[in-house]
C-alpha cells in the first residue's frame, strides 16, 4: 500500500500552494532516437502528439544515415505515428491545429498540412507577396496561422479549410521585432486575429487587419512572450531579465519578477493560468514563477514543454511528465495534516478497510459535511492518473454514500464513466494523457474525432457506444479508411462496409464513396453511393465522378427539381448535343424539365430538341412564337417560312400549315398596304385589316382581300356594318342592305343605327327583322309602341305583349300595352 | 411607383375558424420577416407585382417600417430604380417565371452603372423556395457576386377567409402542361407537411386526378414509416386532393353568385378588388380598391347568393337600416335608447358596407342585365344540357364574328368541346379559322396548347363522359329557385358544379363505393387510410368530428366555394363536412384560359 500512502511525494510547495510534477509515461522510442536538444519540436496541447525534425537553425554534426532530415510525429507516449523524409524545402516553423493537423510553413510561403500519419491533406501558398518577401517566422493557433516576412509584414489565414491569405496592417517596423505572438481570435475582444509585436523600442504593438495600436510600454524590449491558456494574460521576458505579466488589454501590469538572467529563455510557457515556466539555455532546470515566487525543477534530459489549460506537459528524451498545481480536492484530502471533511472520510474508509472501529468515529465527526466530502472524493478521483488511487478515492466516496439517505448517484456514476474513458485513452498505446480538466474542455465529441484521426476506430466507437454519442462519423471515417487500405475486391468491401454500417443511423455513404473515388476506386464508389439515402449528397458526387447519366437517374428518383437541373445542365455542358439529347430522351420527367427550362432560356436548344425527337410541329410552334419576337418583318417572315416547312412535314398539321401560309401572305399584303396608305397594317388580324380598309373607304380593295382569303359572307358583312356604323354612314348602310338579302339578318343594321342614336334610320330595318319577338322589341325600343303592338296583333300572340311589358319602364308605353292586352283578352 | 400598402389592410380576422389559422399566418410572416432582417439597418423593399397583395394579407406596412427598417416599398417592374440614398435592398420575387429574376438583374446592373454610388447590398428572397434556374440567371448575368444572400421563403397557405386558404400563385398550368407540374407538386407537398406539423397528422387521404396522385405519392414518400402509424389523428382528419382536370367544365361557365360575378367582372386578387367608379351617382368617376372578406358582415351574408336576388336583398337591407337608424323610433324610454346605442356600431358598419355594395352591384348590373349577357348564359346552359349542338356552334361563330372578348369566346369554345367530347371536324376547323382571322394568327399557339391539354379538340371515337356524368351526378337542375335555393345548382342558375357534386356524392356513398362515378373522371383515384383496417376506418368515420381539408390543386372558383358552403349548411354541422378549402388561387374561366395559353409567349 506504499504507493497509496504517499501521494504527496512529488508535491512542491510554492508560497502556500502545492505543485506536483509526475511522470506519465516513459517514452516508447529507443534511447537516442529523439534528442530534443538537437531538434525543432512542437507538441500539440490536450495531450496531443509531438512533431520533430532537424533544427536547421542550429549547427550540428550530421551522423551517418541522417543526410536528409526526416520529419517524425510521435504520440505523447513516444509511439511513432509517422515519419518521412523532409524534402520540401526550408522549414520556417510548425504548429498544430485543434484537430491535430500539423502545419508546416516553408520559407517561400508554402503551407503544408499533414495528418498525424504524414498524409499531406492540403497545400497552399501564402501568396506572391510572401514568396517575394520570404517568410521569417510563423505562429500557429488552433484554427489558423500568421507568418512574418523579411519585409516585416504579417499575413494571416483564418480558415484552413478554405485558405485565403490576407495581409494584416503594416506595423511600420524599422527593425525586426524582438519577439511576437498571435492570440487566438476566440479570446480577442473583436474576435479577429491580433498579433502582439514587441519592438526594439520597448513597447508592444497590437497588429490586426484594420490597423496597429501601440500599447505604449517602456519596460521592454521583450525578447520572449507567452499567452495564457484562456488568452487573458501575456507573459513577457525582457532583455534585462525581468518577467512582466500583463492582462491582454494592457490596462495595467500584474507583476514583475526579476530572474536576473541575461539570457533569453529558449522555451517559455504557461502552466495553467497562474504560473509561467521558463527554460534557459545551458541550464538543467525549469524555472517556475507564480505570484511573485518561484521554484526550480531539476531536469535530467533536454525537454520540449507545452502549456495546457490546467498545467504543463514536459516531454523529455526519456519521459513524459505533467506539472500542475495540485487540484483543490486532492490537496484537501492528501495535504499533510489536513482536517477537511473529505480527508476525514478518506481516512475513515481506510480504517473501515482495516476493520478499525475508528471508521465509525470519523464518519460521525463529519456527519453534516458528509455530502460535500463525498463530492470531494469523487472529484479528487478524477484528478488522479493512478488506478489504485482512483479506486481508493472512489471507494471512500462510496463508503461515505452509505451513510447518506438521499444522495444522487449521478455524480459517482458519471465520474466512473469518465475515468474509464480517460484511462482508456491514457493507455500508453494510445498515448493521450488527458487530465479531467482537459477532457471537460475538449469535450468527448472532439476526443472521439481525435481518436478517429489516429485511426483508433474501435476505441472511438466503443467510447461513442459507452457514452451514447452519435457514432456515424466514426463509422464513416472507418469505412473511408477501409476503402483506401484494403486490396480486396470492390464488391466484398462494399458488402463488408454496408454490413457494419447498417445499424448506425445517419451514416453518410456519400462521404465514404467520395473517399473511394478519390482513392481511385470509382466502381466501389458507385456501389456505396447506392446506399446513400440523401439524393442531395449523392447527385453532386456522381457528377464529379463523371457518372453523369447515373446522376441524372438518381436526381429523377429523388424528385428534387434542383438536383435534376443540376444534373441536366451539367450533362448539357459536358456532352455533345446529340449525346445529351439521347441521354435525356427516355426520361420523361427530365424531358419535361428541360423543355420548361428551354422555353424560358434557350429556344434554340428547344427547337433542336423537338427536331431531334422528330416533333416538327413543336419546332414549328417555337419558330412561329419566335417570329413574333422579331422586330424586322423580313426576319420574321424567315421564321414563319421555317415554321411552315416544319408544319408541312406531317399531314396531321395541315391546318397549322395552311394558317401559317395565309399569315405569310397576309403579312406581305399588309406591307404593301402600309406602303400605299401610310397607315399601320402589319400585325393586324385579317378581320381588323378588312375593317380598317372599309373605314378608309377602300371597299374594292377590301372585297379583293376578302375573296383572296375566302372570308365568309357573314363575317364580311359584320365588318362592313361595323365600319359604316363607326363613320355614321347611313347611306352606306342603306346601300349595303339593298345589296342582297343580308346573311346576318337585319338586327345588326338596327343595332348599328341605335348605336348612332338614329331611330329614324333604325325604323327602316326593323320591319325586315324576321323574328316577331325581336321585331316588336326593337319597335318598343325606338318608342314605336303602336307598331310593336301591331306585330303582336298580326302574329295573334298576346305573349309578345306580355314580354314587352317587362322590357320598359315608360308609363305611357306600359298603359298602352295594358290596354292592348285587354283588347286581346276581350277578343 | 411607390406602392402604398397602408391604404388597404383588412385581412380576414379568422376569429371563428375551425383551425388556428392565425398561427399559419404568423409562421408565413415570420419567415418573411426573417428574410427581410437578413440585412440590418434601413432598407428598401422591392416586391414582385403578384406578391404585393398576398403580402398585404400577412403584414401591416407600418410594422415593416417600425420594426424592420423598411424605408420604401417598390413594385418590381422593368424599370424599377432603387432610390439613390438606399444602401440595402431586399427583392422579394417569385421563381415561377424567369422574368422577375431578370428584372432584379436589371435593377442591380442599373445600380452599378456610372456614376456608381455607394455599394448597395442586395438580398434576393425567392418565393416559395430558392430556385436553381433563377440562381443560374443571376450567375450568368454576372450579378451573383453583388447579392449578399439568397433566401427561400415559403409563404405557405395564406388564409383569405376562415374557410379558404390559398397559395396565391398562378399555377393552373401544372395539371395542364406537365412540364411545370413538378415544382408545383413539390410546393404543395411541403405545405402539406407544414400543415401536418402544425395540426397533427392527417389519417385519411382521398383524391382524384393526375396531379393529386403526384402530390399523394410524394407526400407518402416524404413521410417516415413511423409517422404513418401515428394513432392519434390531428385536427384535420381528412384530406381531399382534387386535380383541376377532373372538372374543367365548371370554371368555364359564368359564375352567377355575387362573389363569383365580382370575380368575373373585375378579376380580384387575394381578396382585393378594384372597382371602377360609376358615373351614376353625381358624376363621380373615382374608382376604389376594396378588400372583400368576412370582416365585411354584409358581404359575408350576400356573397354566395345568386346575383339575381341581390338588388332586392340590398334594398331590404337599406330599408331596415334606415328604420333602425331612425332615432325617433327608439327613444321612447331609456332602455330602448340603450338598446339602440348598443346596436349603433353594427348598423354603422352595415351602412358603410351597404354603400360599397350598392356601388359594386350597380356596376355589375350594368353588364349582367344586358341582352348579350343573357344570351351568353342561355347558350352556356344549352351547351351544359347537351341541347342543339348546331345552335351552340352558330352562337360561338357569331360571337367571334362580332369580335367578342377573346377569353370569353375561348371559354365557350372549350365548354362546347368538353361537353360534346370534341367538336365535329368541320366546325372545329371553321371555328379555329374564324378565331385566328379575327384575333390574329399569333394565337395559334393558344389553340395548339388547348388542343394538347384536351380542352378544345376535334371529336374522337371515345364516349362522352360528360353525358354520363350529367346523369349520374344530376348536374342539371333547371327547377332550382335562385332566390330560395334547395340545391347548390343555384350558383350557376341550374348547373351544379361537377367538382362539388362529386364531393356530395362521395359523402353519401363513401369514396370507395363511388367508383362508378370516379371511373368517368380522368386520372387515378386515391383512397388511403392510415390504419388500413376497415373497422378502424369505420370507427374513425363514426367519430368524424375533425376538419376536412379540400385541396383544389390548380384553382377553385368562388361559385364552387359557394356551392360547398351551401352543402355544409344543408347537411348541418358535424356531419363530416366541416371543411376548409385550400387552393393555389381563386380563379375564373378567364384566368384558366389566359394561363392555358394566351400568355405563354
Amino acid at each position: 500500500m506504499d504507493y497509496v500512502s504517499l501521494p504527496t511525494a512529488d508535491w512542491h510547495q510554492v508560497v502556500n500552494r502545492y505543485y506536483r510534477k509526475r511522470e506519465v509515461y516513459s517514452m516508447g522510442w529507443a534511447p537516442g532516437e529523439v534528442d530534443f536538444s538537437k531538434l525543432m519540436a512542437v507538441a500539440a496541447p490536450y495531450g496531443g502528439p509531438v512533431a520533430v525534425t532537424r533544427d536547421e537553425k542550429t549547427i550540428q554534426a550530421v551522423t551517418s544515415g541522417q543526410l536528409r532530415p526526416t520529419l517524425a510525429m510521435y504520440s505523447s507516449s513516444g509511439t511513432l505515428l509517422s515519419s518521412f523524409i523532409w524534402d520540401k524545402g526550408r522549414l520556417v516553423g510548425m504548429g498544430w491545429t485543434e484537430n491535430e493537423r500539423l502545419i508546416c510553413v516553408l520559407e517561400d510561403g508554402t503551407v503544408l498540412i499533414y495528418s498525424v500519419f504524414g498524409e499531406l491533406i492540403l497545400q497552399f501558398s501564402m501568396g506572391r507577396d510572401c514568396k517575394e518577401q520570404q517568410v521569417m517566422d510563423v505562429q500557429v493557433w488552433s484554427t489558423g496561422l500568421v507568418v512574418l516576412t523579411h519585409a516585416r509584414q504579417f499575413y494571416v489565414v483564418t480558415d484552413l479549410e478554405n485558405p485565403r491569405p490576407r495581409p494584416l496592417a503594416d506595423p511600420g517596423l524599422d527593425e525586426n521585432p524582438t519577439s511576437w505572438i498571435v492570440i487566438d481570435p476566440l479570446y480577442t475582444p473583436s474576435n479577429a486575429v491580433e498579433v502582439f509585436v514587441a519592438t526594439t523600442s520597448g513597447t508592444i504593438l497590437v497588429v490586426h487587419q484594420q490597423g496597429v495600436n501601440d500599447c505604449v510600454l517602456n519596460q521592454g524590449p521583450f525578447t520572449k512572450m507567452a499567452v495564457s491558456p484562456t488568452g487573458k494574460f501575456l507573459a513577457c521576458f525582457t532583455s534585462t531579465g525581468d518577467l512582466w505579466v500583463y492582462p491582454t488589454d494592457f490596462r495595467s501590469e500584474l507583476y514583475r519578477f526579476p530572474t536576473q538572467s541575461t539570457l533569453t529563455p529558449t522555451q517559455m510557457a504557461w502552466c495553467g493560468s497562474d504560473s509561467i515556466v521558463m527554460l534557459f539555455p545551458k541550464t538543467e532546470y525549469l524555472l517556475m514563477v507564480t505570484n511573485g515566487d518561484w521554484v526550480r525543477f531539476a531536469l535530467d534530459d533536454p525537454v520540449c514543454i507545452v502549456g495546457e489549460v490546467d498545467g504543463l506537459r514536459i516531454l523529455s528524451n526519456s519521459t513524459c511528465e505533467f506539472l500542475q498545481r495540485v487540484p483543490d480536492a486532492v490537496e484537501e484530502i492528501f495535504a499533510v495534516g489536513s482536517t477537511a471533511p473529505a480527508a476525514t472520510l478518506y481516512d475513515a474508509a481506510e480504517h473501515f478497510e482495516r476493520k478499525s472501529s475508528k471508521a465509525d468515529e470519523h464518519i460521525r465527526s463529519i456527519k453534516t459535511e458528509l455530502p460535500a466530502a463525498v463530492s470531494q472524493c469523487i472529484a479528487a478521483a478524477g484528478h488522479e492518473f493512478s488506478y489504485p488511487l482512483q479506486r481508493q478515492l472512489l471507494k471512500a466516496a462510496s463508503f461515505g454514500k452509505c451513510f447518506l439517505e438521499f444522495h444522487s448517484p449521478k455524480e459517482f456514476v458519471e465520474m466512473c464513466k469518465t475515468l474509464r474513458v480517460l484511462n482508456a485513452v491514457r493507455h500508453y498505446e494510445i498515448g493521450i494523457p488527458l487530465t479531467y480538466e482537459q477532457y471537460k474542455q475538449l469535450t468527448p465529441q472532439i476526443l472521439v474525432d481525435r481518436l478517429v484521426n489516429r485511426h483508433q476506430h474501435l476505441l472511438a466507437w466503443r467510447i461513442c457506444d459507452y457514452l451514447e454519442l452519435k457514432a456515424d462519423k466514426v463509422m464513416v471515417h472507418w469505412a473511408s479508411t477501409k476503402v483506401k487500405q484494403s486490396d480486396t475486391d470492390d464488391r466484398e468491401i462494399a458488402q463488408m462496409i454496408v454490413q457494419k454500417l447498417e445499424k448506425v443511423s445517419g451514416v453518410s455513404y456519400a462521404e465514404i464513396a467520395s473517399a473511394a473515388y478519390k482513392f481511385g476506386r470509382p466502381k466501389l464508389a458507385t456501389m456505396l453511393l447506392d446506399y446513400e439515402p440523401r439524393a442531395g449528397d449523392q447527385v453532386p458526387l456522381l457528377i464529379s465522378m463523371n457518372e453523369d447519366e447515373l446522376a441524372l437517374s438518381k436526381a429523377i428518383e429523388s424528385g428534387d427539381t434542383d438536383l435534376m437541373y443540376l444534373a441536366l445542365l451539367y450533362l448539357k455542358r459536358t456532352h455533345q448535343q446529340r449525346d445529351f439529347l439521347r441521354i435525356v430522351h427516355d426520361k420523361p420527367v427530365a424531358m419535361d424539365l428541360l423543355i420548361a427550362y428551354c422555353r424560358q432560356q434557350d429556344t434554340e436548344l428547344l427547337k433542336d430538341l423537338f427536331y431531334f425527337f422528330n416533333q416538327p410541329e413543336e419546332t414549328a410552334a417555337v419558330a412561329a412564337l419566335e417570329s413574333y419576337q422579331e422586330r424586322d418583318l423580313d426576319s420574321r417572315l424567315k421564321r414563319m417560312h421555317a415554321a411552315l416547312k416544319d408544319y408541312s412535314e406531317n399531314k396531321e398539321f395541315q391546318f397549322q400549315a395552311r394558317q401559317t401560309e395565309e399569315q405569310i401572305k397576309l403579312l406581305l399584303l399588309q406591307r404593301e398596304l402600309e406602303a400605299s396608305y401610310n397607315e399601320k397594317y402589319v400585325d393586324l388580324s385579317l378581320s381588323d385589316t378588312l375593317y380598317r380598309l372599309c373605314l378608309a373607304g377602300e371597299s374594292k380593295r377590301a372585297t379583293k382581300l376578302r375573296t383572296e382569303f375566302k372570308v365568309p359572307d357573314k363575317r364580311f358583312w359584320w365588318i362592313r356594318i361595323k365600319s359604316l356604323s363607326e363613320t355614321r354612314d347611313w347611306d352606306g348602310i342603306e346601300k349595303l342592305s339593298k345589296e342582297k338579302k343580308s346573311p346576318i339578318g337585319y338586327e345588326p343594321f338596327v343595332e348599328a343605327c341605335l348605336d348612332g342614336r338614329n331611330t329614324q334610320e333604325a325604323m327602316k330595318y326593323i320591319p325586315k327583322i324576321v323574328a316577331p319577338d325581336k321585331r316588336a322589341e326593337y319597335y318598343l325600343m325606338v318608342g314605336a309602341v303602336r307598331e310593336a303592338v301591331d306585330v303582336a296583333l298580326k302574329e295573334k300572340d298576346p305573349d309578345i305583349i306580355m314580354r314587352l311589358r317587362t322590357k320598359t319602364t315608360n308609363r305611357d308605353h306600359l298603359a298602352f300595352l295594358e290596354s292592348a292586352l285587354d283588347q286581346f283578352q276581350k277578343r | 411607383l411607390s406602392y402604398n400598402m397602408s391604404t388597404v389592410n383588412g385581412a380576414c380576422s379568422l376569429s371563428t375558424s375551425l383551425l388556428d389559422l392565425h398561427s399559419l399566418r404568423q409562421v408565413a410572416w415570420k419567415s418573411l420577416a426573417g428574410a427581410i432582417d437578413e440585412l440590418p439597418g434601413r432598407k428598401c423593399l422591392v416586391i414582385d407585382n403578384t406578391l404585393l397583395r398576398p403580402l398585404n394579407l400577412l403584414t401591416d406596412p407600418n410594422e415593416l417600417r417600425a420594426s424592420h427598417g423598411v424605408q420604401t416599398i417598390l413594385a418590381l417592374s422593368d424599370d424599377t430604380v432603387v432610390p439613390s440614398d438606399v444602401q440595402n435592398a431586399v427583392h422579394v420575387i417569385r421563381t415561377q417565371t424567369a422574368q422577375s429574376t431578370r428584372q432584379v438583374v436589371q435593377i442591380i446592373k442599373r445600380q452599378l452603372e456610372p456614376p456608381a454610388g455607394p455599394l448597395v447590398r442586395h438580398v434576393v428572397v425567392m418565393v416559395p423556395s430558392v430556385d436553381f434556374l433563377c440562381e443560374q440567371i443571376l450567375e450568368e448575368e454576372g450579378v451573383y457576386g453583388y447579392v449578399s444572400k439568397i433566401v427561400g421563403v415559403d409563404l405557405g397557405l395564406i388564409p383569405l377567409e376562415e374557410d379558404v386558404l390559398s397559395l396565391e400563385c398562378d399555377v393552373l398550368r401544372p395539371s395542364l402542361l406537365d412540364q411545370d407540374s413538378v415544382p408545383h407538386v413539390e410546393h404543395v407537398v411541403s405545405v402539406l407537411h407544414q400543415l401536418q406539423a402544425m395540426y397533427g397528422p392527417i389519417p385519411h387521404i382521398v383524391g382524384k386526378g393526375a396531379s393529386a396522385k403526384m402530390v399523394f405519392d410524394s407526400l407518402m414518400a416524404g413521410t417516415h414509416a413511423t409517422d404513418k402509424r401515428v394513432s392519434t389523428p390531428g385536427q384535420i382528419t381528412r384530406l381531399i386532393l382534387l386535380s383541376r382536370d377532373i372538372d374543367l367544365v365548371t370554371p368555364l361557365c359564368t359564375q352567377l353568385t355575387y362573389a363569383g360575378l365580382i370575380d368575373e367582372t373585375f378579376s380580384s386578387d387575394a381578396s382585393f378588388v378594384d372597382i371602377p367608379g360609376s358615373q351614376e351617382d353625381g358624376g363621380e368617376l373615382r374608382g376604389s380598391r376594396v378588400i372583400l372578406n368576412s370582416n365585411d358582415k354584409l358581404f359575408q351574408e350576400v356573397r354566395d347568393m345568386n346575383f339575381a336576388t341581390l338588388p332586392s336583398v340590398l334594398n331590404q337591407q337599406a330599408r331596415s337600416l334606415s328604420e333602425g337608424l331612425d332615432v325617433s323610433q327608439h327613444t321612447g324610454n331609456l332602455k330602448q335608447l340603450a338598446q339602440f346605442v348598443s346596436k349603433l356600431g353594427t348598423m354603422t358598419h352595415y351602412k358603410e358596407r351597404l354603400a360599397t355594395h350598392t356601388s359594386i352591384c350597380s356596376n355589375i348590373a350594368g353588364i349582367a342585365s344586358s341582352d348579350a349577357f343573357h344570351q351568353r348564359i342561355q347558350h352556356e346552359q344549352n351547351i351544359l344540357c347537351g341541347r342543339d349542338e348546331e345552335e351552340a356552334f352558330a352562337y360561338i361563330e357569331s360571337s367571334i364574328v362580332r369580335g367578342a372578348v377573346m377569353l370569353r369566346v375561348l371559354r365557350l369554345m372549350c365548354l362546347a368541346s368538353l361537353t360534346q367530347n370534341g367538336l365535329k371536324a368541320k366546325w372545329y376547323d371553321q371555328l379555329r379559322r374564324s378565331f385566328l382571322h379575327t384575333y390574329g394568327f399569333e394565337h395559334i399557339s393558344t389553340l395548339i396548347n388547348l388542343e394538347r391539354i384536351g380542352l378544345f379538340k376535334k371529336r374522337d371515337e371515345g364516349r362522352n363522359a360528360f353525358n354520363a356524368l350529367r346523369k349520374s351526378l344530376s348536374l342539371i337542375n333547371e327547377k332550382v329557385d335562385d332566390r330560395a335555393p334547395d340545391d347548390m345548382a343555384y350558383v350557376y342558375s341550374g348547373y351544379a358544379p361537377l367538382s362539388v357534386r362529386l364531393l356530395q356524392h362521395t359523402m353519401k356513398t363513401g369514396w370507395a363505393k363511388a367508383e362508378d362515378v370516379l371511373s368517368l373522371l380522368p386520372g387515378p383515384t386515391i383512397n388511403y387510410d392510415i390504419s388500413g383496417n376497415p373497422s378502424d376506418r369505420a370507427r374513425m368515420l363514426a367519430s368524424n368530428s375533425g376538419v376536412t381539408l379540400i385541396f383544389f390543386l390548380e384553382g377553385v372558383t368562388q361559385a364552387e366555394i359557394a356551392a360547398l358552403r351551401f352543402l355544409r349548411k344543408s347537411v348541418g354541422k358535424g356531419a363530416g363536412l366541416d371543411f376548409i378549402v385550400a387552393t393555389s388561387k381563386i380563379v375564373t374561366g378567364d384566368t384558366l384560359m389566359a394561363s392555358a395559353g394566351a400568355e405563354r409567349k
